[in-house]
């Protein structure tokens, strides 16, 4: 019964990370370690798994759609998978308490960034190394028509990158969040090709910790396999709906619930 | 301005890739959690407190006891977690086509991060 619920669960993770653009991790966490008293470590490791399903499906769409810039996104994995593996070694030496700490901020900052409103700005001169490497790219907007986009401050977005990819190893998450900052705030990418490319790059971010994870044996099929299932079908039927439901009023709503699950997450990592 | 076409043609046979291999991993994930059920029934108890067990012990320890639907949801757990390491691969490959050296490497390098991953969980494990 409860892995059933489990499930149930993770469709609604799955449904409600397509419908505001956040990864599954999020919801996951918190529901296996507030709801189901699962350690935080198969927590993290599951919602991992569940992260990489999600951005392996968005992915499929998004190169499809001609967003994603891949030459980008494989420089800024560069980043991210360093990351990952240092926050790897990090969370084998962190305690559970920490985590529960770490993630209850995460909570609060997602939150707030949900309040943001993305603004484009987009650049007119690209860093030397966008010019070296040729990150400036094109795309279409919603009428079809192609505009040329360049790239700004390539390092500093490499090493958001980098923290991006620690923080999704420690807690589990996708770090999307922290990848579109870099991207649409210090690079200045159209929102399009920031959303598209960090969807593109999550799957690996969360794959170089999550093949660790696995191997470790934190990865337990008994826990990882429902909500996998379930985020998957979730995110699914979310994308299927995204404009038939008003997304802003759930996303008003979310934040508040998330502002309530960081105080839970806070509370348990204090006891 | 539209994007060169090689480059979008690999594109989309990278996008079918990945969408495939969810589907894949679905489908075992599905076949493993629904003979899980059906086996032992509600096990999530069981995980209340961290209990470090290598991978390879679950597998043996299932391979003996012939736990089958573990041994299912396994394998679609690996392929699902190798997904976006082939992707990484595809990418290098289609680097390599249009001739982009650095690219190349850089795809490679992530790749072997990648793997390299693989193997900091079976010795830390």
């Amino acid at each position: 019964m409860y892995e059933l619920l489990l499930f149930a669960v993770s469709i609604g993770a799955g449904f409600l990370g397509a419908l505001l653009g956040l990864g599954g991790g999020i919801i996951v966490v918190p529901a296996l370690t507030l709801l189901y008293n699962v350690d935080i470590r198969y927590a993290i490791a599951a919602s991992l798994i569940s992260v990489v399903a999600t951005s392996s499906g968005a992915a499929a769409s998004y190169l499809k759609d001609s967003l994603t810039n891949l030459r980008l996104a494989v420089f800024l994995e560069l980043g991210t998978v360093v990351g990952a593996v240092a926050g790897f070694l990090i969370a084998s030496h962190i305690e559970a308490k920490a985590l529960y700490l770490l993630f209850a901020v995460f909570l609060l900052f997602s939150a707030l960034m949900m309040l943001r409103k993305r603004s484009e700005q987009p650049s007119t001169v690209n860093h030397p190394w966008a010019d070296k490497l040729r990150l400036d790219s094109t795309y279409h907007d919603d009428k079809g028509v192609w505009h040329n986009y360049k790239v700004e401050k390539v390092p500093l977005g490499l090493f958001v990158m980098l923290l991006a990819g620690v923080l999704s190893a420690l807690l589990g998450i996708g770090s999307g969040i922290f990848k579109v900052l870099a991207m649409d705030g210090a690079m200045k990418l159209p929102i399009k090709v920031s959303t598209a490319t960090s969807n593109f790059m999550i799957g690996v971010t969360a794959a170089a910790s999550a093949s660790a994870y696995f191997l470790r044996g934190d990865v337990r099929p008994e826990i990882a396999a429902p909500v996998a299932l379930g985020i998957i079908a979730g995110s699914y039927l979310g994308a299927k709906s995204l404009s038939k439901i008003p997304a802003a009023r759930i996303r008003q709503i979310f934040v508040v619930v998330l502002a309530i699950v960081s105080m839970q997450m806070m509370w348990k990592g204090l006891k | 301005m539209k994007k060169d076409s090689e480059l979008h043609r690999l594109e989309l046979a990278i996008s079918h890739f990945l969408r495939w291999g969810v589907l894949f991993s679905a489908a075992l994930l599905a076949v493993g959690w629904i003979g899980q059920l059906l086996q032992s029934g509600d096990v999530l108890a069981n995980f209340k407190h961290y209990k470090p067990e290598p991978m390879t012990v679950i597998v043996a320890k299932a391979w003996t006891t012939r736990d089958y639907p573990i041994l299912i949801s396994v394998v679609g757990l690996a392929v699902l977690v190798s997904l976006p390491t082939l992707r990484v691969l595809l990418t290098a490959y289609l680097f390599i086509r249009q001739r982009d050296i650095y690219l190349a490497a850089m795809a490679l390098l992530v790749f072997a991060v990648l793997i390299g991953s693989f193997f900091l969980g079976i010795k830390i494990g």
